[in-house]
């Protein structure tokens, strides 16, 4: 008879997926608690911000863990071998639609165009920001666009990016810079940190 | 050549992050013109890049429903519960049954009739152990013994044939009056006469004790009660009667013609049991070899009252004529090589012995003891010679002649068979001791060809004695 609960807080990913393993039920409450969020923000990016959808995903993606969880490489770190699969997955649901869903987050040409003429620190919020980035980061290739939601809406290290897309940190940062490039030459006229200051 | 450095000393989005243009250092300077082409460009790329740091901070983060977690831990409870024993129970079931198999292409089923056959197996196999199935081994027995008695009357009637097969080709038997030994054409047994005989020297063979390794002369019943024929040719001498108990030949009391042995009370006609008897033998033994007797119930023909019972019948039939065969029998016994010795010394006039008695062609013992038999015969004969002058005699001889030869033919045939016998005893009994559990296969060693065996010593000798003899008279 245990006096003492486990406390699951201090443990590692890797030591709880191995409790998972041996079926602990507190040990995956814990990772669920630690990556549900995550994962669910995640989805909700990637797939164009489809919460049923993205919702969908994460739940497929933790039911893999509860059913297969020998599929875990305890080699690897379980946060890039977690994004790995959540990545894969999205990648084989852009081959499912092959036409994109429509993201419906365009922004109004006429707007947009009667905007340029106006300031934009006063006529464009971060919501606008965010929608227009959306939009470019949709038209750029998967690897770039994946790579930078890694890397600014997930907060990946460039290690860790290099590891769920196995590939090397120069190839990261190169993807990151001249993604960063590109969009800058496309929103450059939003501003809205000097909006905000 | 200045090298192209990547990322190397400072990474530029740390630049892009805290530093403006004007606020970077020479080197960072040239380190973030060697990737932008202008002040405006790298300031457009920061501004960006605060902005996509300023929307991810801003951005409503959306949350997990609780019904996720929820259907997750049921799952996960569901899981670690049912798993261990429904894979277990699949694993086996899907081996044994495996779906889309016929039923007889399933292991389990395969499994399942290997698993009786080898049940019943041990089950049913102690059944064949001898030791066990002693019932079975009785059973068999019996039904052996059933075949045997069977092929025993089938037996006994063929030997009869053999016999008077064998009777007429020899010539020897007695006819119905008893005048003479050789067989005449119209002195044939009439076939009711055999049918009659046969009831009456059919044996009552016992059931063969093929389960017994000992099997004995004892074992038979009334072995003691019946002192055959058979044990008297054992003997040496291989006389029916005490040979000294000479008496009148006319006697027809059948227990003294049939040379009870010990009674001492044999006829003068015991020379022609004797050779009547070797004949007999003879013909049952060569009966016995052709069906491959069996050396028991060889015993029991041998002992049996129908062998004696025909002796006895031949004898009671015989008439005085015989009186020269019975001498000359004697005489002509193969075996008694003392004979001549005895006929030297009486040329010699060393031997004087034998009374004549009785009445004509009758000869007296000179000793009722029986031992000196043979020393009497000499005697007999030289009184017999006496008379010879008389017309009959010439008969006489032609007839002793005849019977000589027939008695030559016998005793050299029972000499033989007693070897044979030897053989066959100890062949026989150590075959059935061997195969006292498979006693099918007794029948078939005991399966000795006396024809081959029966290699009599050459009658020459005896012949030309008796020609000697007679010549000389």
């Amino acid at each position: 008879m245990r006096l003492f609960s486990k406390n699951y807080k201090d443990h590692s990913d890797e030591k709880l997926m191995e409790l998972v393993a041996k079926r602990d039920a507190t040990a995956f409450e814990e990772l669920y608690e630690r990556y549900s969020s995550k994962m669910l923000n995640y989805f909700y990016r990637m797939l164009w911000k489809d919460r049923e959808k993205a919702e969908d995903f994460m739940q497929d993606l933790f039911t893999k863990i509860v059913n297969k969880p020998e599929q875990y490489n305890p080699a690897r770190p379980f946060k890039t071998w977690l994004y790995s699969v959540a990545n894969n997955m999205c990648k084989n649901e852009y081959r499912k639609q092959e036409i994109r869903k429509p993201t419906g987050y365009e922004l109004n040409e006429d707007v947009a165009v009667s905007d340029t003429s106006i300031d934009f620190n006063r006529q464009i919020d971060a919501k606008d920001f965010e929608k227009a980035l959306m939009k470019e980061l949709d038209k750029l290739d998967e690897k770039k666009r994946e790579t930078f939601l890694l890397r600014y809406k997930q907060d990946l290290s460039i290690k860790e990016i290099a590891e769920v897309c196995e590939c090397s940190e120069g190839t990261v940062k190169s993807r990151l810079f001249y993604t960063l490039k590109t969009l800058s030459a496309t929103l450059k006229q939003f501003d809205p940190a000097q909006k905000e200051i | 050549m200045q090298s192209e450095p990547k990322y190397e000393s400072l990474d530029i989005e740390q630049l892009l992050l805290h530093k403006s243009f004007y606020e970077l250092a020479d080197d960072e300077r040239e380190f973030a013109m060697q990737h932008i082409d202008s002040e405006q460009e790298y300031e457009d790329m920061r501004k960006t890049l605060l902005n996509i740091g300023f929307s991810t901070e801003s951005e409503e983060l959306i949350a997990p429903p609780p019904r996720i977690k929820e259907e997750l831990m049921a799952a996960f409870d569901e899981e670690s519960n049912k798993k261990p024993i429904v894979i277990w129970l699949n694993s086996i079931g899907a081996v044994l049954f495996p779906e889309g198999k016929s039923f007889y292409r399933q292991p389990g089923f395969q499994t399942a009739m290997a698993a009786m056959i080898v049940i019943a197996f041990l089950v049913l196999g102690p059944m064949d152990d001898p030791s066990i199935a002693g019932d079975d081994m009785v059973a068999s027995n019996e039904t052996q013994q059933g075949q045997l008695d069977e092929k025993t009357v089938t037996t006994d009637a063929t030997i009869l044939e053999e016999v008077e097969t064998t009777e007429e080709e020899t010539g020897t038997r007695i006819d119905n009056n008893g005048n003479t030994l050789v067989a005449e054409a119209n002195n044939a047994p009439s076939p009711a006469e055999d049918g009659a005989m046969t009831a009456q020297q059919k044996p009552a063979v016992p059931p063969a004790l093929l389960d017994d390794s000992e099997i004995l002369v004892a074992d038979v019943p009334d072995a003691d009660e019946d002192l055959s024929l058979r044990e008297l040719a054992d003997n040496e001498g291989m006389l029916f009667g005490d040979p000294g108990s000479i008496t009148n030949q006319r006697d027809k009391d059948a227990n003294a013609i049939n040379g009870q042995g010990s009674t001492g009370t044999g006829s003068t006609n015991y020379e022609d049991n004797l050779a009547q008897g070797f004949e007999f033998k003879g013909k049952v033994t060569t009966a016995l070899d052709s069906t491959s007797f069996d050396r028991f119930q060889a015993d029991e023909l041998y002992k049996s009252d129908a062998v004696e019972d025909e002796i006895a019948d031949n004898l009671d039939n015989s008439n005085a004529e015989v009186t020269f065969d019975a001498d000359d029998i004697a005489f002509a016994q193969p075996n008694l090589t003392t004979e001549k010795e005895k006929l030297k010394k009486e040329q010699d006039g060393a031997y004087l012995g034998g009374v004549r008695g009785g009445t004509n062609n009758t000869v007296s013992p000179a000793s009722t003891g029986g031992d000196n038999a043979g020393a009497d015969r000499p005697n007999a004969l030289l009184e017999i010679a006496a008379q010879s002058t008389d017309n009959t005699n010439k008969n006489n001889v032609q007839k002793l002649e005849t019977v000589a030869e027939v008695a030559e033919v016998t005793m050299v045939e029972a000499e033989e068979m007693e070897h044979v016998e030897e053989d066959r005893v100890t062949t026989t009994a150590s075959t059935i001791s061997t195969n006292r559990v498979r006693p099918d296969k007794a029948a078939k060693t005991s399966d000795v060809k006396n024809t081959d065996l029966i290699k009599g010593r050459s009658l020459n000798d005896d012949k030309a004695l008796i020609k000697t003899f007679f010549t000389a008279l």
